[in-house]
C-alpha cells in the first residue's frame, strides 16, 4: 500500500514517465529473482521525483536527480538479507534436533549475523519511509503553494462576523461558487472565509486564514451532491500561502 | 503548468503504521539474537559435558516458537489495519 501510493504520487508532484505502473511497482516484489533488484528501482524513482530541488516546471527533470547513499544502503542490506537467508536457509534449513551442537553453533553464530543486519536494515527501512514522506510533502507544499505572495489587505476584514456559524457557511458558498478567471484574481476577491487553529507546515505556527478560491467540481454519491472545493490557506506567522482541495457533502 | 493537485495523497498515516511494523520486526529480530546467544550457550555446555535439562530445551523452542507467533499477529494486524484503513480513504481528499 505504501509503494502503491507513494508511486501514485511520482506524477502528482508533477513528475513524468516513472519506470513503472503503481500496480507494476508492486507487483515487482512477488516475481521470484527479479524481486532482487525490483526494490532498488521502485526506491530510486521514489526518491528522484520526491526531490523538492529539481524544476519542478519540467516534468522529467526528476530523472537526473541525484540519488542518496542511503538508497543503496539499503538495497545493500536488503540483497545481504536476501541472499543470506536463502544460503542460510538451505546449508542448515534441516532441524536442529538432527545437528551436533557444533553445528548448532556455526548455524546460530550465521543466524545471529543475518538477525544483526536484519535489525540495522530495518532501522535504515524505517528512516528511508521517512525521508520519502517528508520529499513528497516537501515537494506537494513546493508545487501548490510556490509563487503567490500573500495580500495582507484582505486580512481580518471578517473574521469578526466569522464567529456566527450561519454567516460563515453563506460567506462559504459566495466564495466557493465563483468562477473567476485566475486563482490570483481569485484570491483579491474572496474574504477570509475562516480562521482556525492549525499547525503550519512551514514554520508551526497555529494562526491559518483559508479562503475558498473556487468550487472545481460536483460528485453525486448515493444521493448526496459533493463538492470540491480549492482553497489557499495562509499563515500569519511565516506568511506561507499553500493550496489544497477538500470534498463537502451536502 | 497544470498540476493536478487532487491526485496527490499524503502518506503520512501509511508511512507511520509502516514504521511500526519496522519497529516491530526489527524487535523481533532483536530477540532472535538473544535466542541464538542462548542455543550457543546451551550447545557450549553440552560440549563442556555440563548438565542440560530437557526442560531448558523446550524452553529455548518455544521461545523460538514465540518469536514466529509474534511476527505472524503483528502481520496479520499489520495487513487488516492497511485493508480497512485503505478502504475507508478511498474518497479522502487531504489537505497538505
Amino acid at each position: 500500500m505504501w509503494v502503491y501510493r507513494g508511486y501514485k504520487n511520482i506524477q502528482a508532484l508533477n513528475a513524468d514517465k516513472p519506470r513503472f505502473s503503481p500496480g507494476w511497482a508492486v507487483g515487482g516484489f512477488f516475481i521470484p529473482i527479479y524481486n532482487f533488484i525490483h526494490p532498488l528501482f521502485v526506491m530510486i524513482d521514489l526518491w528522484k521525483s520526491s526531490n523538492p530541488l529539481v524544476d519542478i516546471n519540467d516534468r522529467y527533470s526528476w530523472k537526473g536527480a541525484p540519488i542518496s547513499l542511503l538508497v543503496y544502503l539499503w538495497w545493500l542490506l536488503l540483497a545481504f538479507l536476501f541472499v543470506g537467508t536463502s544460503v542460510h536457509f538451505m546449508l542448515h534449513g534441516t532441524s536442529h534436533y538432527t545437528l551436533s551442537p557444533q553445528e548448532i553453533i556455526s548455524q546460530m553464530q550465521v543466524a545471529r549475523v543475518i538477525d544483526g543486519i536484519g535489525v540495522i536494515y530495518l532501522l535504515v527501512s524505517s528512516i528511508l519511509v521517512n525521508k520519502i514522506l517528508q520529499r513528497q510533502e516537501r515537494k506537494n507544499v513546493q508545487l501548490v503553494g510556490l509563487t503567490i505572495p500573500i495580500d495582507r489587505s484582505d486580512r481580518g476584514v471578517s473574521v469578526q462576523q466569522l464567529t456566527n456559524g450561519k454567516q460563515q457557511e453563506l460567506q462559504y458558498e459566495q466564495n466557493a461558487s465563483f468562477s473567476g478567471s485566475s486563482l490570483e484574481s481569485d484570491v483579491k476577491q474572496s474574504e477570509i472565509f475562516n480562521r482556525r487553529l492549525a499547525k503550519c507546515p512551514f514554520c508551526n505556527g497555529k494562526d491559518i486564514y483559508d479562503y475558498a478560491i473556487k468550487r472545481e467540481k460536483s460528485v453525486i454519491e448515493e444521493n448526496k451532491i459533493s463538492y470540491i472545493y480549492l482553497f489557499k490557506s495562509a499563515c500569519s506567522k511565516c506568511d506561507a500561502i499553500w493550496y489544497w482541495r477538500d470534498k463537502d457533502t451536502r | 503548468m497544470e498540476i493536478d493537485l487532487g491526485r496527490y495523497r499524503s502518506l503520512k498515516t501509511r508511512s507511520g503504521w509502516l514504521v511500526v511494523f519496522l519497529m516491530i520486526m526489527a524487535l523481533m529480530r532483536a530477540w532472535s539474537i538473544f535466542l541464538s546467544n542462548a542455543y550457543i550457550q546451551f550447545a557450549q555446555r553440552i560440549i563442556d559435558g555440563k548438565t542440560v535439562t530437557l526442560a531448558e530445551a523446550v524452553d529455548l523452542d518455544s521461545q523460538s516458537m514465540s518469536i514466529y507467533a509474534f511476527g505472524g499477529i503483528a502481520s496479520i494486524i499489520f495487513y487488516y489495519h492497511i485493508v480497512h484503513v485503505g478502504l475507508q480513504r478511498v474518497q479522502e481528499y487531504p489537505s497538505p
